[in-house]
């Protein structure tokens, strides 16, 4: 195994200042759900098991790749120039790196947060070169395989000035039977000028636990655009969080949540307008089944000074069948004057008529309902950029859905 | 041309008078500040309530101590319990004449306008002044039919059984901290009830008025509608301005029974040293309607969220408010619904305005029980921001258990369009008067809801608001 080396101390005192702040911190909650369930001691961060990555990956067409199993990161390769990819132990020494690393997601934001820095020991930074622009999707994959798992991968993204980089991030489970407990962060950084795609798909099975924050922090006439499926996990918890940090900042923030048996999915999403003439918009979209429950708190806030910013953010949720439920929160929090900010939330049914209509052209019923679900994500399917996070995504759903 | 003049009257109004006080009032009793049992027992004596009643005011302070102070909202940590007066009696007697009422009471009240709306439009006139109801008069077709319109204290007299069936079924002590201190200290406050089938055309109003500095008003509101039947009642509050804290914590419990129909309106224009925190809540039956119309202009830190349970199949709910912050004030409102019955319908449309450093908050609540079918709902937030320092905060809250439910929730938060201004200002109006123009619009949801002297009353506040905006 590579990098036995032993980290340096300014990484230690992070880890341990985050250790600390895990055992005095209560857990996550709020109205809806208390997260003192989860216990992640529990696990383990050395369980592995040795499996063979999938040969599509180093196939695809791709600007690079990188593949965690459990929770080591086994393999990484840059295929482009301008895309330089760095294992943990050899970006501690990288003063970009060391720059960024834990300034987006500060360690002592919430316990599991803190759980992730104090347990961190493997990783991935990635750093897109001044003027390179990779087109095709840096392609990462988060395999579950050992029972028992703690996986707390980090992946830090900087694209410096004037880069324009896309990003595809898979994390599934090998079977459905071991249980894990998936603990990411990602802090994702666009200087100016710079235009980040990024894509995650989570499918790991319904026994994972999961806790994951992603932050990014937008330059001046910068994007972030990210894109999230979440179909996985029992409880799934994840923080979306986007900084609009100079003028002309743009942060999308896309998501599409799919829930059957027991799942839970509880997601926030913070557009944060530090700095005014800068855009925001968060789009959601998610269904449920069985007795799945969503929970979703978005948050638009306008700092004090931040004039000229232009936020949006929808949610819709639709409940197919009783005992699902949807819980939602769309906040404002408005410290300027000069403006335009608007949320809307829905939650519904399919419409009993267009199922009707869809049975009397010879689809049966609970095709129908599939169409029409599929036909409710397209919209939000649409905006991810990567062609093959879009068809990964549409298959996903259908694979889950019978 | 009669009409006319009395709008030109309202307009001419100097509402600046609002802020005046008494002082050469004359109390009959005026309780020490602070609480305990025995203050407890001594205003339920001076009451002569029957002993069920002294018992539920000892509960419910038990719960009012044990409970502990919202950690939202608006900033509470600063009310000192113990300098509060809980109770004044002005008067003994609640007058049916304005002639009988005292002397700087009845003075207090015409500066307001009061005895004048009543001959105007009224269907009956309560006045509280201090813990007080201090006049009480309904028109004598409204009493032949049945309706009982009086002060809460009168009800629990008169009508002991009526009071003790519903009194806190709808708001029980342990909602909160303040209904819990609303319960134990309770005085004055409406009771109302309209017979089965009876329909009150003409509005039923209260005024409640806060005159002892210090003082906390404790107002508890009863009103039942029986089968089918139709009431409009209003309230309007005011205080003069002390430099100290005012607490005003009312509780109101509407009963809307099968296929009645109840609308509560609200023009609350306290002074800024009155920390307004009143819970409102009814339960509404099968095919029963219930609206909240609310104009929240005044105090200085307001939190009130009219709640409405639909219960009966096929009931509904109206809540509409609006919510003016200006300097140093810091309104945290919103409303509240919570559906257990299939085919209900719910409608919540905020408006709030922040200006001058103002904070204005939108809270609601909108909960589908899982056997509420085929709820709709729909939610509405609109915020004006008039200056850089202002802010406006939206936090709705939503919970479906229900899947055969449709509810839309939407909030836009902005600035006065400058187009519009410019417009305006282009056809001849000054900026002050082209902003004032561009908020009344912006309010009119609400103004259009009220009865015309209320909504003459709500745009001069409203005028008075936006003095210097532009500048």
């Amino acid at each position: 195994m590579r990098g036995t080396k032993t980290f340096p101390d300014w990484f230690l005192k992070i880890k341990e200042d985050a250790r600390r702040f895990y055992q005095q911190a209560e857990a996550p909650r709020n109205k809806y759900i208390n997260l003192n369930v989860i216990h992640p001691e529990e696990f383990d961060p050395e369980a592995f098991t040795q499996v063979d990555i999938p040969d599509k990956i180093t196939q695809e067409e791709t600007s690079g790749y990188a593949v965690f199993v459990d929770n080591r990161l086994v393999e990484w390769k840059s295929l482009s120039d301008g895309l330089d990819i760095y294992p943990l132990e050899e970006a501690l020494e990288h003063p970009v790196f060391r720059k960024h690393f834990s300034k987006a997601v500060e360690p002592d934001r919430d316990k599991f947060t803190a759980y992730h820095y104090a347990m961190l020991k493997s990783g991935l930074f990635i750093y897109v070169e001044p003027d390179a622009r990779i087109e095709k999707p840096f392609h990462l994959l988060f395999i579950h395989a050992s029972d028992r798992a703690s996986m707390h991968p980090h992946v830090l993204i900087v694209a410096d000035r004037f880069s324009r980089f896309t990003y595809l991030e898979e994390a599934f489970s090998i079977n459905d039977e071991i249980t894990g407990f998936y603990n990411p962060v990602v802090e994702i950084f666009a200087l100016d000028e710079s235009r980040i795609y990024f894509s995650s798909i989570f499918h790991m099975n319904e026994k994972v636990l999961s806790y994951g924050r992603r932050r990014g922090i937008i330059g001046r006439n910068a994007l972030i655009d990210i894109n999230h499926g979440w179909l996985g996990g029992s409880i799934n918890t994840n923080h979306t969080e986007l900084l609009m940090d100079a003028p002309g900042a743009e942060g999308e923030d896309t998501q599409i949540f799919f829930g059957r048996d027991s799942q839970t999915h509880f997601l926030t999403t913070r557009l944060l307008h530090r700095v005014g003439d800068s855009t925001g918009n968060v789009l959601v979209r998610g269904a449920l089944k069985d007795r799945a429950h969503s929970i979703f708190d978005g948050l638009i806030r306008i700092y004090h000074g931040a004039q000229r910013s232009n936020a949006f953010l929808e949610e819709h949720t639709i409940l197919l069948n009783p005992g699902a439920r949807s819980d939602a929160i769309p906040g404002l929090e408005i410290e300027a004057n000069d403006v335009r900010c608007t949320h809307s939330a829905t939650v519904g049914e399919l419409e009993e008529e267009r199922i009707f209509y869809l049975q009397s052209r010879g689809i049966p019923y609970e095709e129908a309902r599939k169409m029409l679900v599929m036909g409710f994500f397209e919209f939000a399917i649409e905006k991810i950029p990567v062609e093959q996070a879009r068809e990964r995504l549409i298959n996903l759903i259908e694979e889950k859905w019978n | 041309m009669a009409e006319k003049k009395d709008q030109e009257a309202l307009l001419d109004f100097d509402y600046s008078k609002y802020g005046f006080r008494d002082e050469d009032a004359v109390y009959d009793f005026v309780s020490e500040p602070g609480l305990d049992e025995e203050k407890i027992k001594l205003i339920s004596r001076l009451k002569g309530e029957p002993e069920w009643m002294t018992e539920i005011r000892l509960k419910a302070y038990k719960i009012f101590l044990e409970k502990p102070m919202p950690t939202w909202g608006v900033k509470l940590d600063d009310i000192d319990f113990d300098s509060i007066v809980y109770y004044a009696r002005p008067t003994r007697k609640v007058a049916d004449s304005w002639d009988e009422v005292p002397e700087y009471i009845r003075r207090t009240y015409e500066k307001l306008g009061i005895p004048e709306a009543e001959r105007k439009y009224l269907g009956g006139v309560e006045a509280q002044y201090d813990s007080e109801v201090v006049y009480s008069r309904m028109r004598k077709e409204l009493e032949e039919q049945g309706i009982l319109f009086m002060s809460m204290d009168e009800a629990l007299k008169r009508y002991p059984d009526l009071v003790r069936k519903y009194f806190g079924t709808v708001v029980p002590p342990s909602d909160n901290k303040f209904a819990a201190l609303n319960t134990a200290v309770w005085s004055g406050g409406t009771f109302v009830y309209v017979p089965k089938g009876v329909k009150v055309n003409i509005p039923l109003q209260a005024y409640f008025r806060i005159n002892l500095q210090n003082l906390g008003q404790f107002e508890r509101t009863l009103i039942i509608a029986e089968e089918d039947s139709f009431v409009h009642y209003i309230e309007g509050c005011t205080a003069p301005i002390y430099d100290t804290h005012t607490l005003h914590a009312a509780v109101v419990e509407v009963i809307v029974k099968k296929g009645a129909h109840v609308r509560y309106t609200t023009i609350q224009n306290w002074s800024r040293n009155v920390l307004n925190l009143v819970t409102k809540r009814a339960i509404v039956e099968e095919r029963g309607f219930m609206e909240w119309i609310s104009g929240e202009l005044g105090s200085g830190r307001n939190m009130k969220y009219p709640s409405s349970i639909l219960k009966g199949k096929g009931a509904r709910t109206d809540i509409l408010s609006m919510s003016f912050a200006n300097t140093g004030m810091h309104h945290d409102t919103g409303g509240k619904v919570i559906i257990m019955a299939p085919d209900c319908r719910a409608t919540i449309t905020s408006k709030s305005i922040s200006k001058g450093g103002g904070i204005s908050t939108y809270r609601g609540l909108v909960k589908v029980l899982p056997d509420a079918e085929k709820a709709r709902i729909s939610v509405s937030c609109d915020a004006l921001i008039m200056d850089e320092d202002s802010v406006s905060n939206t936090y709705p809250y939503i919970e479906i258990e229900a899947d055969r439910v449709n509810i839309a929730h939407e909030a836009k938060v902005g600035k006065i369009g400058e187009d519009q201004v410019f417009y305006l200002m282009s056809r001849g109006l000054t900026e002050q008067e082209a902003t004032t123009l561009i908020v009344m619009g912006f309010i009119e949801p609400l103004s259009k809801e009220l009865p015309m002297e209320y909504a003459i009353e709500l745009n001069r506040l409203i005028e008075l608001e936006m003095e210097g905006s532009v500048g």
